[in-house]
């Protein structure tokens, strides 16, 4: 499975809309790891398949597109921990958390790398890892589970919360 | 430009492969993205829609303080109650869908809800919980908007 993915370069973060209400998020640029966009985003809308590819949806000018060929790749070669954020397009609190995530991202973006699954795409790697309620967060050192824990909060709490895990020295 | 959601990002990356048809609306539909997830019809919104509104004035809760998570929620109950045939819970990953809708324990109302008022869609929420709102209310305009852009 071919897993490619973008990845922002630290020095463009571009800061996110304030708004609470997701809605209004923008996509800008951000310091974390999607898996995948393959930026390929030809016929869009009612539009032909055109050749030339064109990103016109995402403004990750400031990404690095990489790819994996699994999960487990992803999770080597990091040299952070990495947040993993186990979401579905329809589940309420997992929307909720788009422009937390951006926030934290942004903040913590020396610390941790962001990477969001999809698990309707992806239902495997979320059934390796027993994933029941959504969104649930997967907090990955060393390329290990090092801790986990469900549903939508605040950025200040998701933050204590990583935090908190990276000093552990357990 | 548009905005985005995050999630949108990798639904088009798949739409090319794997797009599904999508059912036929009254009206012509702009659509920036093209998406492989699939969108819920109307009238099953609608039903949804009814339903969420009933329940939080039965049940005494009341829906989130950003109707974005309403909205988003009552669209994935629609889209599996077209998929599935019942308004499967969407904030949970599940091995079987098609089991799991034939089961119940998830179909909304689930379990945890009737007996616990425990939601954790964020759809029911008791009026102690910080992000409850003051509505029981919902619009189809106002879940429209919401879900704009995803």
């Amino acid at each position: 499975m071919a897993i490619s993915l973008a990845a922002a370069v630290p020095r463009m973060v571009a800061t996110s809309s304030p708004s609470s209400s997701f809605a209004n998020s923008k996509l800008a640029n951000f310091s974390y790891l999607q898996l995948p966009t393959q930026l390929q985003i030809s016929g869009i809308g009612n539009h032909c398949l055109k050749s030339k590819h064109r990103p016109r949806t995402l403004t990750l000018v400031a990404s690095k597109k990489q790819t994996f060929s699994s999960f487990d790749e992803l999770l080597e070669k990091s040299d952070k921990p990495v947040l993993v954020d186990f979401y579905a397009t329809w589940c309420g609190p997992c929307q909720f958390m788009v422009p937390i995530l951006e926030q934290v991202s942004a903040k913590m973006i020396d610390k941790i790398q962001v990477v969001k699954i999809d698990t309707e795409k992806y239902p495997s790697i979320a059934n390796n890892y027993s994933i029941e309620a959504l969104p649930t967060f997967i907090l990955f050192k060393d390329g290990k589970p090092f801790d986990r824990f469900e549903g939508a909060m605040a950025a200040d709490q998701l933050i204590q919360r990583i935090e908190a895990s990276l000093q552990d020295k357990q | 430009m548009r905005a985005l959601q995050a999630s949108t990002s990798y639904s088009v990356a798949f739409a090319i492969s794997s797009v599904a048809p999508l059912p036929s609306l009254p009206r012509p539909r702009q659509r920036h993205v093209i998406s492989a997830n699939h969108e819920p019809t109307e009238k099953s919104v609608e039903i949804m829609r009814k339903f969420s509104e009933q329940y939080a004035r039965r049940s005494g809760t009341y829906f989130c303080v950003d109707k974005g998570v309403t909205s988003v929620v009552i669209k994935g109950l629609a889209e599996h109650k077209d998929t599935l045939g019942a308004p499967l819970c969407p904030c949970r990953h599940y091995d079987d869908k098609a089991a799991e809708a034939q089961q119940g324990f998830w179909n909304c109302p689930c379990v945890p809800m009737r007996e616990r008022k425990e939601c954790h869609c964020m759809l029911f929420l008791t009026p102690d919980n910080d992000f409850a709102g003051q509505e029981q209310n919902i619009s189809l305009e106002e879940i429209k908007e919401t879900t704009a852009n995803l």
